[in-house]
């Protein structure tokens, strides 16, 4: 329980932050942390603080919607953080290694999380219940092909 | 699936095929898109008919968190379809897998936009508040 009651909703959102202005000993330490964090969300996810779940939760779900954003506004930022990044590496401050190791550990610590919540959602446990109680039946290239094309 | 030689026999359940033609529709609206997709699920399910789940070329996991049939594993394969963002992009495949007889039941298709529900918008103004 030593980690679990380490964990803070302040740094689980820090995470999810723009950690590439960070210099790179920092960014090790987030990606050692992050790697902990998915540590105990695969072995105890249930004894977790409950904000650190809706921390955690946050973390996942703003990294999963993370894409170009459309308006202006974001564009411009977008542009700024990637700039800043550029300069960051360009000046030695970060590894594009840590970067790449960080990118990779809150990735999966994201998934790990997901999992868990969907495997919570009583939605998806009676879609996956009815699902295996189905009969299964031959899959064939044709029949993927009406699928997909007639829906 | 038809080709020959397979070195694992994969059969689908009726709900992976409604959740199948539902993504096809939800996420794509043009016929140059839906065949991207079929070429993208093909790849996919050939692959599996041809090295198994647990195939490098595949990003799977057991699923350690649902009971699964004895002798059956549950996995999931994590999957990005073209031409998507954000959760919609979050494309899962669940299957049944037994080693025994080398057969993968394909069970599930869906996207983060289905599970795990965003949470309720009164949640979420609730959590603001909480700050």
């Amino acid at each position: 329980m030593g980690t679990v009651v380490a964990l803070k909703s302040a740094e689980v959102r820090t995470l999810g932050e723009v950690a590439w202005s960070l210099p790179s000993a920092r960014l090790r330490e987030l990606t050692s942390y992050a790697r902990e964090l998915r540590r105990e969300v695969e072995e105890r996810w249930e004894e977790l603080p409950s904000d650190s779940r809706k921390a955690l939760e946050d973390l996942a779900r703003s990294w999963e919607d993370r894409s170009l954003p459309r308006d202006l506004f974001g564009k411009v930022r977008a542009f700024w953080e990637g700039l800043k990044l550029s300069l960051a590496l360009a000046r030695g401050q970060i590894t594009r290694e840590d970067l790449g190791e960080f990118l990779h550990e809150v990735s999966l610590l994201s998934r790990r999380v997901m999992d868990r919540l969907e495997e919570e959602d009583p939605a998806f446990q009676e879609a996956l219940r009815k699902a295996l109680a189905e009969e299964s039946l031959p899959l064939s290239k044709d029949e993927l092909r009406a699928l997909i094309l007639d829906p | 699936m038809n080709s020959a030689p397979s070195s694992w026999t994969l059969r689908r359940k009726p709900s992976f095929a409604k959740d199948l033609k539902r993504l096809a529709k939800d996420l794509y609206k043009s016929d140059r898109q839906r065949q991207d997709f079929l070429r993208f699920v093909v790849s996919f399910v050939e692959v599996l008919e041809r090295c198994g789940p647990s195939c490098p070329q595949l990003d799977a996991r057991v699923m350690t968190g649902v009971p699964a049939p004895e002798g059956c594993k549950l996995y999931k394969f994590y999957l990005r379809p073209p031409e998507t963002r954000g959760a919609s992009g979050e494309m899962r495949v669940l299957a049944l897998v037994n080693e025994a007889d080398r057969t993968i039941e394909l069970l599930m298709a869906y996207t983060h936009a289905d599970y795990p529900k965003q949470p309720h918008p009164e949640e979420i103004l609730q959590r603001i508040e909480e700050g």
